[in-house]
């Protein structure tokens, strides 16, 4: 397993250098660049074309790329042209609150997802089964921002259970070591923050997942109903197997195969979500962060974290194939 | 089934959680101090806490708390006042301004705001070097240039010298009048910083890559000031955190702690006012201001300055033609334009000045709506097509462009009543919308401007910004420009009015608005006074219980 694993993440450094290519080419190639962004809206044309030769931008491409990899080579991916913060304390300080946020979407769209997906498919035909897989399609059919908004003006706003921007109360004193609220509640031993934090993820957790919550339901139903006609099923219901152990031993764990790779996916998928979900929640994560600097050329904001946010993924998935093997034994010797 | 000591594990850390949950709930939340806590939520934080660096809106509002400056406006108003100085005198030849100081002011470290500290301030501006000079824009706005250029020749710089006289006494010296200058250090950019902070944390900035590093961390660890607030912490990203400063030199803030935070969406700070987790924040969408004021929250308008635009660039036919302008001018109904898209308080102008400058009141030829002009204004001008494009900005709202696309569309179906064959053409605000305008590529363009200082050579330089904007504007006007700033103070007045006439009278703008914006405030908050220039102090503010 380790090899496989060492391998799979030697394989990604090229993928990282062919990406990083592409994005710094890409970036370049847009209308207007970083020096518009650093001068004022009065400055004239020659203020302009003055910052962009102090700052290098008028070399040859492949120059601003040498000097580039020299700097990302030493950790140092420069400095936002949005917040002037260095873009690696950006991602410590960002990255962080998205993987929180994608996690709880996740969790959310699993813990909902596979039960109402298992129950369809026992109930397959009948109004329960319809009436789950109609549900589940919300995520799909509303558009997240509009989710987003519906749930906090209803929980937020007019119930008041729950508030309806950032990652913490802005009164509350706390302390963050990771970046991860609430684990630092955790950490440092305020358990009340751990709780603000939670209660700061609920609703954007609930509206950024139910994006995957459809396809989860959808995928559960679907290998639930595969697996529960295989013979090995049959057979362990005719040793007189108690109906649990056959449900969770034989039937929910061959289902999950499909569901891992798909939440795996789908994970995946959640950061185009998280730049809506980020927005009208006031948190301040990756998604709305790389919005902003797309529109502001902010090129060593997009550079960076376009690199970082492929490497997630090839963990991510890298992740998926892991589970995958220790789910599935056949997996594990094809290896 | 038994269980797996995983999943005894799993089992117990959800219940640690939900545990911690429970124990949380009734707890109280922990202030950020003692006393009283204003939150304030702007749209973004700001990009460095050192004024010298800045030219937004949301830097200079915390910015403002922290430093004081040798002049200032009065409160709510444009006219011009001391600060920092007592008063101040001008030469006869314009080129010595001196300054009287109050006496016994200290920075928050402790040290002497006088003579020398605030020449040693101006002489670091002077001194800045490399990419420094790229961000210094308030600096270059009133003294042009530096001590020296990227090359080390002279910088061309209207600054000569700063000379202290006695500790409450220093002298500007200047190579040329300059009238604005007594408005022109009333701006952020000049607020007075501590020597020795400024020299224990440094202020250089470098290349990083593709942008621009604050070396020097004076602006966003030790910004040390004299203002009734004092910089307690920065946390990138969440907040902005000042104190009162219990020895401050004028009446001390009744706010203890003053947090700013950023919301980048409108609609989620109201919600954020709403339910009390901000006290206040800027930028109320004109749709909310009565919804609000009429849900008890109390709602200040900032006066209208900023003069909102449709440019002409007289470099594309056919509006090279004056005829064509001035006919472009009274095709556009602003009073419909106003009454669709703003708030009652806004303001249809009679020329690029904001009422209350300088200038602003004299006898200004005005373009009525009239169509039928319009078209016989059209039919005598020598343009062979009538095709015109208005680009309008994407992705932004500003106070005198609430919906950019929205207006774009209103001067289209004006323009096209009248005989135009009008494109509208939608551009992300930054960098392509404000990198074509300097560009020259756009023809017409929605835009405007809010104002830096107190003086309209704010607003006139404006038409000095290069052919980009404008395309190759008269000589006359540009000397006239220049003649208005560099005259003496007393006969400036006149020729403001002058210059707003004559810009008014070759039509290369229609100005469309001066549109106020409004701050809403949690219930029972008063004492806040809007500006016009945004010079506005939160240590006058009070919240009741």
């Amino acid at each position: 397993m380790g090899r496989f694993a060492a391998r799979r993440l030697f394989q990604a450094v090229p993928i990282l250098i062919g990406l990083s290519v592409l994005m710094f080419a890409w970036v370049r190639a847009l209308p207007g660049g970083p020096e518009q962004a650093l001068v004022p809206q009065d400055a004239s044309a020659a203020e302009v074309e003055q910052v962009r030769e102090s700052l290098g931008l008028n070399r040859p491409i492949w120059m601003q790329y040498l000097a580039y990899l020299g700097q990302v080579i030493r950790f140092d991916f420069g400095t936002s042209l949005m917040s002037r913060q260095p873009v690696r304390a950006e991602m410590l300080d960002r990255f962080p609150a998205s993987i929180e946020l994608g996690v709880s979407a996740m969790l959310f769209a699993l813990l909902v997802g596979v039960p109402l997906g298992y129950l369809a498919a026992k109930h397959y035909g009948s109004a329960l089964d319809h009436a789950f897989v109609t549900s589940s399609l919300i995520g799909i059919t509303i558009p997240v921002f509009f989710m987003a908004y519906l749930l906090k003006f209803v929980f937020a706003v007019q119930l008041g259970w729950l508030p309806t921007t950032g990652r913490s109360s802005i009164r509350m004193a706390t302390e963050h070591p990771t970046g991860f609220y609430v684990l630092d509640g955790i950490v440092t031993g305020n358990l009340m923050a751990s709780w603000d934090a939670i209660q700061h993820l609920i609703l954007p957790a609930i509206a950024l997942g139910s994006i995957p919550l459809a396809v989860i339901v959808r995928i559960t139903r679907a290998a639930v109903l595969d697996v529960m006609n295989e013979d090995y099923v049959r057979t362990a219901e005719a040793k007189g197997l108690l109906k649990r152990t056959v449900s969770i031993r034989h039937i929910m764990r061959n289902a999950l195969i499909p569901l891992v790779t798909v939440a795996g996916l789908q994970l995946g998928l959640l950061m185009s979500g998280t730049v809506l979900t980020e927005t009208v929640f006031a948190f301040s994560g990756v998604g709305s962060f790389v919005a902003g600097a797309l529109f502001a050329r902010d090129y060593p904001t997009i550079q960076g974290f376009v690199v970082v946010i492929a490497l997630m993924y090839i963990l991510v998935n890298l992740l998926v194939d892991i589970t995958y093997a220790l789910i599935d034994p056949r997996v594990r010797s094809a290896q | 089934m038994t269980s797996s000591p995983i999943h005894r594990k799993l089992l117990a850390a959800g219940v640690a959680l939900g545990l911690a949950g429970l124990a949380a709930c009734g707890a109280d939340e922990s202030a950020g101090g003692d006393g009283q806590t204003f939150v304030f939520a702007s749209s973004r934080l700001p990009t460095t806490l050192d004024g010298a660096y800045i030219y937004d809106n949301e830097s200079q509002r915390v910015i403002y708390q922290i430093f004081d400056r040798l002049t200032n406006v009065e409160p709510g108003t444009s006219e011009l006042t001391g600060e920092l100085a007592t008063d101040w005198d001008v030469s006869d030849d314009g080129l010595r301004h001196t300054f009287n100081l109050r006496e016994g002011v200290k920075f928050h470290d402790g040290t002497d705001l006088d003579a020398e500290a605030v020449c040693f301030n101006f002489d670091r501006l002077y001194e800045l070097e490399g990419q420094a000079q790229t961000l210094a824009e308030y600096w270059k706005i009133a003294f042009k240039g530096f001590k020296e250029d990227a090359e080390g020749n002279s910088g061309d710089s209207r600054y000569e010298s700063c000379e202290v006289v006695d500790p409450t006494t220093l002298t500007i010296h200047i190579n040329e009048p300059y009238a604005p200058l007594p408005a022109a250090v009333a701006n952020i950019g000049f607020g007075i910083a501590s020597p020795a902070a400024l020299q224990e944390s440094g202020w250089a900035v470098e290349a990083s890559g593709d942008s621009l590093d604050f070396v020097g961390k004076f602006g966003t660890e030790n910004p040390v000031g004299s203002g009734p607030f004092k910089f307690e912490s920065w946390d990138p990203g969440k907040n902005v955190t000042l104190v009162k400063n219990e020895e401050y030199w004028g009446d001390p803030a009744t706010i203890d702690t003053l947090i700013y935070v950023p919301i980048d969406d409108g609609q989620a700070r109201r919600q954020a006012l709403e339910r009390g987790e901000i006290d206040g924040y800027d930028n109320v969408a004109p749709q909310d201001v009565e919804a609000l004021t009429s849900a008890g929250y109390a709602m200040e308008e900032r006066p209208p300055s900023n003069t909102g635009y449709l440019a002409m660039n007289r470099d594309f036919e056919p509006l090279d033609d004056v005829e064509v302008r001035r006919a472009v001018s009274h095709a556009i109904n602003r009073d419909a334009l106003l009454q669709a898209n703003f708030l009652e308080g806004a303001v249809k102008p009679t020329g690029l000045l904001p009422p209350g400058f300088t200038g602003s009141d004299g006898d200004v030829p005005q373009y009525e709506y009239d169509q039928e002009k319009a078209r016989e204004l059209l039919s005598g001008a020598d343009a062979e097509d009538l095709k015109v494009e208005i680009t309008y900005a994407t992705e932004v709202t500003r106070p005198y462009m609430p919906d950019p696309q929205g207006i774009a569309e209103t001067f289209k179906s004006d323009l096209e009543a009248v005989g135009f064959e009008v494109t509208l053409v939608g551009r992300p605000w930054s960098p392509d919308f404000l990198g074509g305008i300097r560009n020259g590529e756009s023809m017409m363009y929605i835009v405007g401007l809010l104002p830096d200082m107190s003086d309209p050579a704010n607003f006139m330089t404006l038409m000095n910004a290069g052919p980009g904007r404008w395309g190759t504007m008269p000589d006359e006007l540009l000397d006239q420009i220049t003649a208005a700033e560099t005259a003496p103070p007393e006969e400036r007045e006149e020729l403001y009015r002058a210059l707003n006439a004559a810009v008014m009278e070759d039509a290369p703008m229609v100005p469309y608005v001066h549109a106020p914006t409004h701050l809403a405030f949690r219930e029972g908050t008063s004492g806040f006074v809007p500006s016009p220039l945004f010079a506005e102090s939160m240590a006058t503010v009070e919240m009741s219980d």
